[in-house]
């Protein structure tokens, strides 16, 4: 099959995801405890109408800075109100360091998840709901790529994940790093390898608001060849491609002399055709600039953009590493976010793919 | 076609071609390299923009072989020159093969990821790989070969003894690259847990075997041997955890490969000892160590005709017709665009002067010379702050008992000679006229660091250049006036304020100091009755006795180590002065100084031991306490 995720059932609404999820017994639900007011969204949803059911809270490590402890404190208050959602269900809390301590430019968190998430925690689980709606996405990409590779073949996995763009581009990452890096999880090492220095480079960033400096840092420490932006559109604001362009139009056309034709267009909330439109893209390359013994193509993306739209581009990170693509992801470290106050619950959404069921796999 | 800002080229990126390197190249950084650096392991290290990795670029095969052809050896004839002198270049061969490996590629995880010896194995194991894949790849680009097949014209007169068993698979270059890069693609697969399989560990990975391959006499091409000297630059070594440090400086002392080896890394990997110390010096006898830094604040004279010379090649890059140097896009004088708010800071001079009750008796003569003297308005401006100045020190001291003396003209045009500098920047800065223009003072802005001056370069040729397009008719040159070169660098620097934010975590406490330093300079400026170079003090003096105190017990003191980061990455600049005792200055880099609004000579500097310094970093810092 040419998408390894193609046929993967897609729950795009509330109802949707409590029809399918009803009365499944042995789940466990893993999510990360952080600031944001989305951390207990999934959990009010599916509690109540799952079977048995665990929880595993993953805490990581953060700066010590003024903004991460006020952050520290609201999700202190959002674990409680989980605690008070669950009653006496059980709740296993798993810290994972996030930096060296020698050295918090480092970051190690795919390898404490490595030592810290263990196969005999999900023994007796047949569902595995990963929720990544609080959790950074160096986290959540390592914590799935790391789940799929201990899980057993009868266990599934799902990423649920609660969307509120409006939110989302309210939030500003504050970049910590002095540069970029690529994510562990995803080649990380095989990236920087020497002998594909000198080899093609195509960056495929995914746009979004008031992330320049990110997006620089990035820009700056991939150096690619060839960068093709993601706009999210269509997208519930639907200037909001074009805000984008604006902003970023000096950086983008100026310095990093992208052609227009260059540009893509991804649906803001459709994490299964942004993964099958980014699944096509680098296969083209693949065929136009691939030939036979020469050195590897480094595909890297970036994302500024939402949640599901990272969603999208992780399926592609795992389908195209398993076909031993040089893909990987590249970030930005933070050292906290500014984030403003209230969120707007109106406009949460809540999304869930499940990759180990085929939507006609009867 | 997109216009592209000249200045704003990074010249060590790979995306410039060989001549464009060399056309925007200028020589003078190479004096620093002198002939045993082609002979043996080095140090450079400097704060970012200093220029070393553009020197690194020098030497790369990429730009060497341009020199087997006469017509670029004539066209670069200073830079042929230069190598030919070393014995890099002779006649139409290149003697010289480098490779330039980066240490930035998260070595410093695998120490964290994999058990001690595991580590060092796999660390070694990647060097290895890394040295022989850049060595031969810079062979296929130095012999313009059309692909890598032609490897196989590489052979070696022997190899290590610990790679004997593998001398069949690695025979000759193409079976080697191959091989090798087979192997760095499993290291790193295991690595990233692609596959589970751990790489077989061979003997020959556990030392840097790789340097012995490539000495000179040791490479042969079709059989002969082509080079004289092989050199190895590792980059970004501060990256690198202070073990696998270790590993590759001893392997180096160990092994004794004949070949060069030069160590980059930024002040930051420097220990804070070494960066406090007088010469940056590593205290390896047998390792060499220079700082960019150092050499350009030592040599201030080439700096300004090497800044010069940049910027003059970049503005003939651009090939914009009438304009082949940066001197014809700003303007060094501010006469005529300001004449106005220049006649009402004299004015209110006048006012000053004629309200002190022995000054127009006094200093009638000055006056009647200032008033009458063929000189331009500003040239009266700041003649009449001169004499504000001296107002301000007689009243300031209470020394008056006027007696009836008149100042003779004479006198005062000694002392305005001393105090020109002083008074004009009193005078900007009092009455809101440019101070911050012109060509030289852009480069004392710069700080002696290339990419500081291209940075704030760069803004004021595009405005230039946005002026002159918008008024073509009028305008018949690019010349950007003070007024706007003074407006541009103020946001300029806002900007890179702004921008420290993005650079650190502890960004607040290394703002906090820099901003209460700026505070105690303005407010002595404040005073207008310095006589000493500038006007006021443009940083502070520590000690050097206790600075050594503190990091010979290895105590913690937080002001220290920010101060010591901040000249790690140039917001402060370190120089020594002896005043009664050893001090170290810590002056604002010059652009924080226009971001404070100071003036730009290296001249005051307030004394304060450690203990009181520690209280610019106090939440209730109050000025009243220096």
């Amino acid at each position: 099959m040419r998408y390894e995720f193609g046929e993967s059932v897609y729950l795009g609404k509330n109802e949707e995801i409590v029809d399918f999820f009803r009365g499944k017994s042995n789940s466990l639900i893993v999510l990360g405890c952080g600031f944001d007011p989305r951390m207990n969204v999934g959990i009010k949803t599916l509690v109540p109408i799952l079977n048995e059911v665990e929880m595993l809270v993953i805490h990581y490590g953060r700066h010590n800075n003024a903004k991460s402890r006020a952050n520290s404190k609201l999700g202190q208050k959002n674990l409680s109100e989980l605690y008070a959602i669950c009653g006496d269900r059980k709740i296993e809390e798993v810290t994972i360091e996030r930096y060296m301590p020698a050295n918090e430019k480092v970051d190690i968190s795919y390898y404490s998840l490595q030592n810290k998430i263990t196969q005999n925690m999900m023994e007796n689980i047949s569902h595995i709901i990963v929720d990544i709606s609080a959790m950074p996405k160096e986290v959540s990409f390592s914590l799935i790529q790391h789940i799929r590779r201990i899980k057993t073949e009868k266990q599934k996995i799902y990423i649920l994940a609660c969307e509120n763009s409006r939110y989302d581009n309210r939030i500003e990452e504050i970049p910590a790093r002095d540069s970029a890096n690529y994510m562990q999880c995803f080649n990380l090492f095989t990236a920087g390898r020497e002998a594909v220095n000198e080899s093609t480079t195509v960056w495929i960033p995914f746009m979004g608001e008031h992330e320049s400096a990110a997006f620089k840092k990035i820009a700056e420490f991939v150096k690619p060849d060839e960068v093709c932006p993601v706009i999210p559109f269509p997208a519930k604001d639907i200037n909001r491609g074009e805000k984008i362009i604006r902003s970023y139009g000096n950086y983008l056309f100026k310095e990093l002399k992208i052609e227009k034709k260059n540009i893509m267009y991804a649906p803001e909330n459709q994490p299964l055709l942004v993964y099958m439109k980014l699944y096509d893209t680098i296969m083209f390359y693949e065929s136009a600039l691939h030939y036979k013994n020469e050195e590897d193509i480094k595909y890297v993306f970036s994302s500024q953009s939402s949640k599901l739209m990272d969603v999208g581009i992780l399926l592609t990170l795992l389908d195209l590493n398993k076909k031993g693509l040089v893909v990987t992801m590249a970030y930005v470290d933070n050292e906290g976010y500014e984030h403003p106050e209230p969120c707007d619950e109106a406009y949460n959404q809540l999304s869930c793919i499940c990759l180990d069921d085929k939507e006609f796999g009867w | 076609m997109i216009w592209e800002n000249p200045f704003l080229i990074k010249n060590y990126e790979g995306n410039v071609s060989a001549d464009a390197f060399l056309d925007l190249f200028n020589i003078s950084v190479l004096d620093v390299i002198t002939e045993e650096f082609f002979c043996s392991t080095n140090y450079i290290s400097s704060s970012p923009g200093a220029g070393k990795t553009t020197l690194f670029k020098a030497f790369s095969p990429e730009i060497l072989k341009l020199f087997k052809e006469e017509v670029y050896q004539k066209r670069y004839n200073k830079m042929f020159r230069y190598l030919t002198k070393r014995k890099l270049v002779a006649g139409d061969n290149v003697r010289l093969i480098s490779s330039y490996i980066s240490c930035a590629g998260n070595y410093g995880l695998l120490e964290n990821i994999l058990e001690e010896r595991e580590g060092e194995w796999i660390f070694s194991s990647l060097i290895n790989f890394r040295i022989i894949i850049a060595m031969l790849r810079s062979i296929v680009e130095m012999e313009m070969w059309k692909d890598r097949e032609e490897l196989e014209r590489i052979s070696f007169v022997s190899l290590p003894e610990e790679m004997f068993a593998m001398a069949d698979v690695i025979s000759n270059g193409k079976k080697m690259y191959m091989w090798v890069c087979e192997q760095e693609k499993k290291l790193c697969r295991y690595l990233d847990g692609n596959i589970i399989e751990k790489p077989q560990k061979q003997t020959w990975q556990m030392t840097l075997s790789a340097l012995k391959i490539f000495e000179p006499s040791n490479i042969l091409i079709d059989g002969e041997q082509k080079y004289a000297c092989t050199l190895i630059i590792f980059d970004d070594f501060h990256q690198l955890t202070y073990k696998q440090k270790e590993f590759i400086v001893q392997s180096l002392y160990l092994i004794r490969p004949r070949i060069a080896c030069w160590i980059g890394q930024r002040l930051v990997g420097l220990k804070a000892e070494q960066i406090i110390s007088l010469d940056g010096s590593i205290g390896r006898e047998y390792q060499k160590s220079i700082i960019l830094d150092s050499f350009w604040e030592k040599n201030t004279g080439k700096y300004r005709n090497a800044i010069k010379d940049i910027a003059n090649r970049r503005i003939r890059w651009a090939e914009i017709s009438g304009v082949d140097k940066f001197s014809t896009c700003v303007s060094n004088s501010i006469s005529g665009e300001m004449d106005n708010k220049i006649e009402e800071g004299i004015c209110d001079i006048r006012n000053i002067i004629e309200n002190v009750h022995y000054a127009p008796m006094k200093y009638g003569l000055i006056i009647k010379d200032i008033e009458e003297g063929n000189y331009t308005k500003f040239e009266r401006a700041k003649r009449y702050e001169c004499l504000v100045i001296k107002l301000r020190r007689e009243e300031y001291g209470q020394m008056e008992f006027y007696l009836g003396e008149v100042e003779s003209v004479k006198e005062f045009h000694s002392l305005y000679a001393s105090w020109e500098k002083v008074a004009e920047y009193y005078f900007c800065r009092k009455y809101n006229v440019p101070y911050y223009y012109g060509e030289e003072r852009l480069i004392e802005i710069s700080a002696s660091n290339i990419e500081q001056y291209l940075y704030f370069a760069s803004g004021l040729f595009e405005r230039s250049r946005a002026a002159f397009l918008r008024d073509r008719r009028g305008k018949k040159n690019y010349k950007l006036s003070a007024f706007d070169q003074s407006r541009y660098l103020d946001e300029a620097v806002k900007k890179r304020w702004e921008d420290i934010n993005y650079r650190y975590a502890e960004a607040e406490r290394v703002q906090k100091i820099l901003k209460n330093v700026g505070v105690l300079c303005q407010r002595i400026a404040d005073g207008e009755r310095n006589s000493y170079v500038g006007g006021t003090i443009t940083g502070i003096g520590i000690p050097l006795r206790e600075i050594n105190d503190v990091l010979s017990k290895g105590r913690d003191c937080e002001i220290l180590e920010l101060l010591i980061k901040c000249v790690s990455d140039r917001y402060l600049e370190k120089r020594f002065v002896e005043h009664g005792e050893k001090y170290v200055i810590f002056y604002l880099n010059r652009w924080l100084c226009v971001y404070f609004h100071l003036p730009l000579a290296y001249g005051g500097w307030k004394a304060m031991k450690i203990e009181r310094a520690a209280k610019l970093l106090d939440e209730k810092f109050a000025i009243e306490d220096f």
